[in-house]
């Protein structure tokens, strides 16, 4: 198929499908195409195939009709393939399953309610008509007009208002419906009209729910507990100074919150660690915070045998173990000197205690038994 | 005592996010943790105490009748006092097992924080 016949098919395919079909149709596009090949050819030959079949056209057109006839039938034939394409690329007639359109078209819609509400309108009309009796047509009519005039508008509203009042009433009389700030509400109301007994009371209706509040009202009736004199039962008057700490506390612990400010980032924090002394300063010292014990001699951390010697006994099983206790005292490095002889003064106090038992044991050297008890444990 | 400190505050953050309320001041995480700390209390109050007097125990140069008396006396001591109640816990999630004491945290507070890189110095075994 050459290029040229596609272009008719082409140009073609814009027109309806009876006029393609028609031959008169038909020539006249072949006369198109021909015109708009031309401009074509001489616009650009840039195409050597379509240069060719110009060529032909050009010599065909001087021929007798026979030809022409020939041209046309192609052609027809083609366009008849063509339409037939066309038919393929229809939506093929096989029935698949498929969900339901259940979206009903928005004229439909609005012309089915429109249709509903009339209809209803146009039916209760007649039947209510038909109720009266008399002239049915006139009455209807006159109904109609009525309802569709729209100057009648407000008197159905205040019909309306009407049922809403009487709703309301109805739900006031029930009592089992009522919230407990009504309740209140009403108590408080109550409470105020026996102080004005010249207040009328405004509806009837309200009397039997009333009953029971006038008990609750006997229970909440405000007692005022400094208005007489005191009967003396308590006579404890410590308990009036005093105060809870707590509340100070939190009070001065709010005030302190206000003045100070939280750490803005980490390393203020760090520095607010450091500050309180939960974190090493630099230089790192081991014996940071022990400040006072690095004015106190070295050699009070070691010889301790001094502090013995005013209590102690000079010789036997306590002595040994007291002089034990101070060698491995001083080669402590853990502890303060003052801890060391707060421990040292602890085992003068325990024996100290238990002296008389000591004694009997014989661990302490009495005067009289001094001389015996030598050889024994040498 | 630092470490402690820095602990207990965080404990205390910790603990707002819980609704039920906990006695303590907020800042212990259950009874058990409670219990412990009471003990821990105890131990430090009577270290001293139970050191001079085992020590007089454990040795064989005071007569036999002394040490009696001060295996007497440390009987007589109140049971929490020794360090033998006292147990590891997990600080935030008081977990009595599996603790790593080093950190003092359980395992899966422990395996959570070294995930999420929030322990200096700990390196991952290698071998």
């Amino acid at each position: 198929m050459n290029l040229n016949k596609l272009n008719i098919i082409w140009r073609c395919s814009f027109y309806p499908k009876q006029a393609i079909l028609s031959p008169i149709s038909i020539q006249k596009c072949v006369v198109l195409s021909k015109s708009t090949n031309r401009s074509n050819n001489d616009s650009s030959s840039s195409s050597s195939s379509s240069s060719d079949s110009d060529d032909d056209i050009q010599t065909k057109k001087p021929t007798p009709v026979s030809k022409n006839e020939e041209t046309i039938s192609k052609l027809n034939s083609l366009l008849q393939q063509l339409v037939q394409n066309d038919k393929v690329a229809q939506p093929s007639a096989l029935k698949l399953a498929r969900p339901k359109d259940k979206r009903v078209p928005k004229e439909q819609r609005e012309s089915r309610k429109i249709e509903s509400v009339e209809k209803k309108l146009v039916k209760a009309v007649n039947d209510v008509a038909q109720d009266i009796g008399g002239d049915v047509k006139q009455t209807e009519s006159e109904l109609l007009s009525k309802l569709l005039s729209p100057v009648q508008d407000t008197e159905p509203l205040k019909s309306l208002n009407e049922i809403v009042q009487g709703m309301r009433i109805e739900r006031e009389t029930k009592p089992t419906e009522r919230s407990k700030a009504e309740q209140i509400r009403n108590m408080l109301q109550n409470i105020k009209s026996t102080q004005k007994p010249n207040q009328t009371r405004v509806s009837p209706q309200r009397s039997r729910p009333r009953q029971p509040i006038l008990r609750d009202q006997a229970s909440i009736m405000k007692v005022d507990l400094l208005s007489s004199a005191p009967l003396g039962i308590f006579t404890n008057k410590d308990l009036k100074d005093k105060r809870l700490d707590t509340w100070q506390k939190l009070y001065q612990n709010e005030l302190k919150l206000a003045v100070t400010h939280p750490p803005a980032n980490y390393f203020q924090e760090m520095i607010l660690w450091t500050e309180q002394g939960k974190l090493w300063k630099f230089p790192i010292d081991n014996e940071q915070g022990l400040e006072d014990e690095k004015k106190v001699d070295f050699s009070k951390h070691i010889f301790l045998e001094e502090h013995l010697e005013p209590w102690c006994p000079q010789r036997g099983p306590i002595r040994h173990y007291m002089e034990l206790v101070c060698v491995g005292l001083s080669k402590n490095p853990y502890i303060t000197v003052d801890a060391k002889i707060e421990h040292i003064m602890w085992y003068k106090n325990y024996f100290d205690e238990k002296k008389k038992l000591l004694k009997e044991i014989g661990a302490i050297p009495t005067e009289t038994n001094k001389p015996e008890k030598q050889p024994e444990e040498h | 005592m630092n470490v402690i400190k820095q602990f207990s505050s965080l404990l205390s953050t910790n603990a707002l996010h819980n609704f039920q309320q906990i006695r303590n001041g907020n800042i212990w995480v259950n009874r058990w943790m409670i219990r412990d700390v009471k003990r821990r209390k105890m131990t430090v109050e009577y270290a001293p105490t139970r050191l001079r007097i085992n020590t007089m125990r454990k040795n064989d140069v005071l007569p036999p009748e002394l040490i009696e008396i001060a295996d007497q006396e440390i009987a007589a001591l109140p049971r929490d006092s020794a360090l033998v109640r006292v147990k590891r816990r997990c600080v935030i999630t008081s977990k009595p097992r599996s603790t790593l004491y080093r950190w003092r945290f359980s395992r899966i507070i422990f395996r959570d924080l070294a995930d999420h890189n929030k322990l200096s110095g700990v390196q991952r075994a290698i071998w």
